[in-house]
């Protein structure tokens, strides 16, 4: 059995826990992220011919106020970087959090999801954003917390990226 | 207030005195209502002081009221005097009393929990330090005694570690349950190996390992500051997690109960173990968990359970008491056959033992046997006595395959007169050179030397000879100073040499001139003979003339003839100092006896003088050595 820790990092109500209760069982109340500034959760998925046990660690929400504990970040093989696809300044905190990230744990494969898909028409990030950042090599995807579009999908990518990973 | 009202009819002998008190008084106020006023009038003036004070004790018997308060006034005092005679009162009152206290017990039992708390709070908690300490001391005290393998292990650690005895019970003897223990990789907080009780309901170990791991983080964050401090264990109640740690790796194990103090050092060495075996698998890991299920193995040898032994084995073990207990007989009468077996079989071992020590302790030089036996305090002893120069008897004993151990030897220092200890006091006593030899004759103690030795040696030795135990008689007759013979030798060859001469001549005959050099010789040998030996050597030459012609010629030639002889030898490289005398013909032959050609008397002597004849050997023959007659 393969397990990797992945981080869920991005700016508070973006969906963050949504996204991992949709996908994953957890066995820890909520209450850890407001008091420990992290929930573990887990799944169990299948990449190809592999069985890979995906450990989640669903970070508290970075604002202004409150920093990301970098020591949650140690040893993650990939996070995803979450923003609300209707409020555009959330993709900015994303992008800076990306970059601390990438400074603590170094280049591993990662993934940004536009969450809150449901809701596109309200969308403020637009198409346009969305090629810059692939010119940039981010991978992006867009996901709904709340019908499940795309949730599955962006976490065997990321499992994906990571097994390619040596 | 009750014990009070029920007084009166309870004391039998205070109501019987009263009953008769009032049947005295009855009789005259009957008479009283017949004839109440003559007889009224009469018993006025006969009795009128008695019968006021009759009215008044009948007043106090009849009243209750006035008699219960006459006898409130001395029933303290009596209480104390009948409970001072015997304890009668104690047991009538016994019953009431304990009415008394049920009934109020019954009716209000919080007043009595609150009078009796503060008194028996303390005594209860007492009571149970005592027992406690009472117990630890017991079981203290039964380890003690106890010969059991685990009482003396405990006994040894306590003596290792310094620790008292009782605190090294406790600490074995404390349950405590090894639960669960997660091997998690350090950097990413995922678990790399996990096992559990069986008892204990299973939880998602990669959940519990990532928010441990995110616990752990945290608690670092808030409270280690900048010291690189880490959490070494959580506890909730009974349980603890034990944190143990390496850089890649730590182990995390969650014990219900107290493990004894030992129990981190096992985690630690389980760890070391895992991280040993692992090590390339951990520096890079990737996620892969598979390389670590080996690790279980160390992790299980951790999982344990350590119950304090129950009573429930007991009624199988008072089951199996008959059993036990013809097992035991046998046993012990095996046991006994055994021991007496073993010990036969010692016996005869320490009495061959015993018989081959005898035997090669008698057959040593300087060693004797005198006596053995045995006591009940000790083994077998044996008495010997010992000359200091035989081998020790230890190393004669083990040289026979004889444990000394076997048995107890005491010795006395003795002097042995046998040939192989006599000698090896004569070796110890004279340095022997090798010209010389010995043989030691231990009948009669004779010693005999020969060979040659310097005469200062010689007669060293016969003084150090002389007082050594054993001999009785030395004979040195054979034993020579080699100078000394050659010097007696050279004198004897010089004082043979004779050289004739011709008639009438002081120049040798030709025939005798070489005798000359071989004398020349001899004379410078002495010489320096003598000086090496500090004897002063000379030599006087003797001229003769035989007995023909004047006498007056005759003194002349034979003066004549030394003198050419001295003059010959001093020329020939001799050194000595020589003295010429010419005998004339004092010691030749008579004329009519001499013959034409005969050289006899016309002659040559030589007589060497030493100032003091050194001796060549001891000439004791016969003689027994003072020293050795009077041992």
């Amino acid at each position: 059995m393969v397990s990797k820790k992945i981080c869920m990092l991005g700016t508070f109500a973006v969906g963050k826990t949504s996204l991992v209760e949709q996908y994953v069982h957890s066995i820890f109340s909520d209450r850890y992220l407001s008091t420990l500034g992290v929930k573990i959760s887990k799944k169990e998925c299948r990449v190809g011919e592999q069985d890979v046990n995906l450990v989640l660690w669903d970070m508290a929400g970075k604002d202004e106020y409150n920093e990301i504990n970098v020591s949650y970040l140690r040893g993650a093989m990939g996070f995803f970087l979450v923003a609300d696809g209707t409020r555009k300044d959330t993709l900015n905190t994303a992008l800076l959090i990306r970059l601390l990230a990438l400074d603590v744990i170094g280049n591993v494969p990662h993934c940004l999801l536009l969450n809150k898909a449901d809701l596109l028409p309200d969308w403020q990030v637009t198409e346009d954003d969305i090629a810059r950042l692939e010119l940039q090599d981010i991978q992006v995807l867009r996901t709904s917390a709340k019908t499940g579009e795309g949730v599955e999908d962006a976490f065997i990518r990321l499992a994906e990226a990571m097994l390619q990973e040596k | 207030m009750s014990l009070a009202r029920r007084m009166p009819e309870r004391d039998t002998a205070v109501s019987s005195e009263a009953a008769r008190l009032h049947a005295a008084c009855e009789v005259p106020s009957v008479a009283a209502v017949s004839d109440k006023t003559e007889f009224g009038a009469l018993r006025e003036l006969l009795f009128g002081t008695e019968l006021s004070l009759l009215e008044d004790i009948r007043k106090r018997l009849d009243d209750p009221a006035l008699r219960a308060r006459e006898v409130s006034t001395v029933v303290a005092e009596a209480v104390l005097l009948r409970a001072g005679k015997d304890d009668r009162l104690g047991k009538a009152l016994e019953p009431v009393v304990e009415e008394i206290v049920k009934g109020a017990l019954r009716r209000n039992p919080l007043d009595f929990t609150s009078v009796l708390f503060p008194l028996m709070g303390p005594a209860i908690r007492r009571s149970i330090a005592e027992s406690f300490r009472t117990m630890l001391q017991g079981l203290h005290k039964t380890l003690e005694m106890s010969f059991s393998w685990k009482g003396l292990r405990w006994r040894l650690e306590a003596l290792r570690t310094g620790k008292p005895f009782s605190e090294v019970v406790l600490l074995h003897t404390l349950v405590y349950r090894v639960e669960q223990i997660f091997l998690i990789h350090s950097a990413t907080g995922l678990v790399l190996a996990h096992v559990q009780d069986e008892d204990v309901p299973g939880q998602d170990a990669d959940m519990v390992s990532a928010m441990l791991t995110a616990i752990q983080d945290f608690v670092r964050d808030c409270f280690s500051g900048a010291r690189q401090d880490e959490l070494e264990s959580l506890q909730m109640g009974e349980a603890t997690i034990f944190v143990e740690r390496s850089a890649k790796a730590y182990l995390a194990c969650v014990v219900q109960g107290a493990p004894p103090a030992d129990f981190r050092d096992k985690l630690r060495s389980a760890l070391e173990l895992i991280i040993l075996e692992h090590a390339d698998a951990l520096a890079n890991f990737n996620g892969d968990t598979t390389p670590f299920s080996l690790a279980c193995r160390h992790l299980d040898a951790c999982l344990v359970t350590r119950m304090i032994e129950d009573d429930k084995p007991l009624p199988m073990w008072i089951k199996a008491l008959p059993v036990a207990f013809v097992i035991a007989v046998v046993g012990a009468i095996g046991a006994w056959r055994y021991t007496e077996h073993q010990h036969a079989q010692e016996a005869a071992q320490t009495r061959g033992a015993l018989e081959r020590g005898i035997a090669a302790l008698n057959s040593e030089p300087g060693i004797v046997v005198y006596d053995i036996h045995r006591t009940e305090s000790l083994p077998w002893t044996m008495f010997c006595m010992r000359d200091e120069l035989a081998r020790p008897i230890e190393q004669v004993l083990r040289e026979q395959g004889v444990d000394p151990a076997s048995f107890h030897i005491r010795w006395e220092p003795f002097v042995s007169y046998v040939a192989p200890i006599v000698t090896r006091r004569i070796e110890k006593a004279i340095r022997l050179p090798k010209t010389v030899q010995m043989e030691f004759q231990a009948e009669g103690g004779i010693l005999r030397l020969s060979g040659t030795a310097p005469m200062d040696w010689i007669l060293q030795s016969r003084r150090e000879l002389l007082s050594v135990p054993g001999i009785k008689q030395l004979d040195m007759k054979q034993l020579e100073d080699p100078r000394a013979y050659r010097m007696h030798e050279l004198v004897r060859a010089i004082e043979s040499v004779s050289v004739k001469f011709p008639l009438g001549r002081d120049m040798p005959v030709p025939a005798d001139h070489p005798k000359l050099l071989q004398l020349v010789e001899d004379l410078v040998a002495l010489e320096r003979l003598g000086k090496d030996m500090g004897v002063s050597v000379s030599v006087t030459v003797y001229g003769h003339a035989d007995s023909l012609g004047q006498e007056k010629r005759n003194y002349e030639l034979s003066q004549e003839r030394a003198k050419t002889l001295a003059a010959m030898l001093y020329a020939r490289g001799a050194s000595i100092p020589l003295t010429i005398y010419g005998m004339g013909a004092q010691y030749a032959e008579p004329a009519k006896n001499l013959r034409e050609g005969d050289q006899g008397s016309r002659r040559i002597e030589l007589k060497v003088h030493l100032a003091q004849m050194p001796r060549a050997s001891l000439d004791l023959a016969g003689k027994t050595a003072p020293a050795s007659d009077e041992r």
